[in-house]
């Protein structure tokens, strides 16, 4: 034990490190401040820089309004004539040139046979009227012929409408839809009636589109 | 829950490195210690001439540190022995107790020695220094390292460094000191560890001087080196002077062997008279005693050229900042 008896006041008293609660009172006291009116000083800066930015943009937009709405219109007015331009190609495309289809019927048909009726028929797809329409023809030909070999007039006809260049890759199948006795009071006893039925493909191609 | 204050507190380190600085009369004493763990170290020490400016510590000596003692102004020190517990009715008459007026402007402080219970005695070590030489003092170091860790009297300090030293290797042996400074000579016997007495006395290194060079007409230099290797025989002279002084020596240790009920004291002596042979022989002879010249630096190890030649012969001249620093060192 020392015997030293301190005269010094605890007011004089110091610390020599770095560290005590006066020096980081002092340092909080000067920075905290500080950093209070320096992150207080941003915002303010950030919301004028914000509300100077809003009022650009606004201008902007005012002016732009008008063109966009124009845009807009000229936007819908283009799909819709796109739309259309598509359905015309559509239906262009699933056209056929059907003078080469009735030469085709006029070259390939035996003399032995009389067409009695020629019906072209249409379907056209409506299951989805946002895509662009398809069409797929049905060829009926009604005939009379005659003969113990009128069978194989028929046939013959059919194979030959079949081969068709003009047919080839158009029609899907050409098939003998009815075969029979003719039963009018005029038919002899040879006289047969006959319908063959071709199918084309559906136009355009589902693959083309 | 700690306070942040708590916890700041507890973070910090205790001061181990620290410098103890006497503002003597004539000149300023700095002693650096280090405390090393199992002994303390004496780092460099300085003497240095008065200056009227502002204190300027030598790089070799500066610690963050530092232990303030002075023997400058008007100091009282006092071993007050009164019965019972320190109550607060003592801090109350305390200034009465070391002769203060309620005018005096002076600081006031006091350590207890033993606290005593019932009849058994307390007792305190209370001292005052004028404000007028301690603000000054202060004034040094209001700002920068070193750090200012405690004030004290000179006389006191030097015992502190006592206790470190002789009184701790007496084992309980009653054992006294005769600290002789420049106007003062401060007597202090330590038994069984603890201070048991301490008086001042008005005599001192500089009216010992002057009555031999006012009796032999010679300068201050010379009257040192007629005390100090005894070439004339001034037995006769140092008696006038020294009587009364050695009388009270005589009558303290005397009073401290039936108080205590202790002989066999030892004794060592400090300062300039303890140079002396003369002189030493003169209180020797009436107290029948040999008296040891104490070296200040007695217990501490010594860093390699901690002391400059000119200060080698010196070394009881360091005991005050020696106590002052070893203060500080404790405290932490």
């Amino acid at each position: 034990m020392s015997l030293s008896v301190d005269l010094i006041t605890p007011e004089e008293r110091r610390s020599a490190s770095a560290i005590n609660v006066k020096s980081l009172s002092r340092i909080g006291a000067i920075i905290l401040p500080t950093l209070i009116i320096f992150a207080m000083g941003h915002l303010a800066l950030k919301g004028m820089l914000t509300s100077s930015r809003l009022r650009v943009l606004e201008s902007r937009w005012e002016s732009a309004e008008p063109k966009q709405k124009q845009s807009l219109k000229l936007s819908k007015r283009l799909h819709y004539n796109m739309q259309t331009a598509t359905e015309l190609d559509a239906w262009k495309t699933s056209r056929i040139e059907w003078h080469q289809q009735l030469r085709a019927v006029m070259e390939t048909a035996p003399t032995s046979i009389q067409a009695t009726m020629l019906v072209i028929a249409a379907n056209r797809n409506a299951a989805a009227p946002a895509s662009p329409p398809t069409r797929k023809f049905t060829l009926n030909l009604e005939g009379k012929t005659s003969g113990e070999r009128a069978m194989l007039f028929v046939e013959s006809f059919k194979h030959r409408l079949e081969t068709h260049p003009a047919t080839t890759g158009i029609v899907e199948a050409v098939a003998v839809a009815n075969y029979g006795a003719d039963i009018s009071t005029s038919a002899g006893e040879f006289d047969r009636v006959f319908r063959i039925e071709c199918q084309y493909r559906k136009r355009p191609e589902e693959t083309t589109q | 829950m700690k306070s942040f204050k708590t916890i700041i507190d507890g973070l910090k380190r205790g001061p181990v490195d620290c410098v103890g600085i006497d503002f003597g009369t004539a000149t300023t004493k700095l002693v650096r210690l280090r405390n090393a763990g199992t002994d303390v170290q004496l780092v460099a020490a300085e003497i240095l001439p008065p200056s009227a400016g502002d204190l300027v510590i030598p790089p070799r000596v500066r610690a963050h540190y530092a232990g303030i003692t002075t023997s400058r102004g008007h100091a009282i020190t006092k071993l007050l022995t009164f019965p019972g517990a320190i109550d607060s009715a003592f801090q109350a008459r305390l200034r009465k107790s070391l002769g203060l007026n309620d005018e005096d402007d002076s600081r006031i402080s006091y350590r207890l020695i033993t606290e005593g219970q019932g009849r058994v005695e307390s007792r305190a070590l209370a001292v005052s220094l004028d404000h007028a030489t301690a603000d000054p003092l202060l004034q040094h170091f209001s700002s920068g390292i070193p750090v200012p860790q405690s004030l004290e009297i000179a006389s006191l300090s030097a015992l502190t460094a006592f206790e470190y030293g002789p009184v701790a290797n007496a084992h309980g042996q009653a054992i006294g000191l005769i600290d002789f400074g420049t106007t003062k000579t401060t007597l202090s016997f330590f038994y069984r560890g603890s201070l048991v007495l301490m008086r001042q006395f008005d005599f001192g290194t500089r009216s010992l001087f002057e009555r031999v060079e006012t009796a032999l007409h010679v300068d201050t230099q010379t009257a040192q080196g007629i005390l100090a290797d005894s070439a004339f025989d001034v037995s006769e002279l140092l008696g006038d002077i020294m009587n009364p002084v050695i009388n009270q020596f005589v009558v303290s240790r005397d009073f401290i062997e039936r108080r205590e009920n202790c002989s066999d004291i030892k004794l060592l002596a400090t300062g300039g008279v303890a140079l002396s042979k003369a002189a030493m022989q003169e209180i020797e002879q009436a107290l029948s005693v040999d008296i040891a010249v104490w070296n200040p630096l007695e217990g501490l190890t010594i860093a390699p050229q901690a002391l400059a030649p000119e200060i080698e012969d010196q070394h009881w001249r360091l005991g005050a900042a020696i106590g002052a620093a070893l203060a500080v060192l404790e405290a932490s």
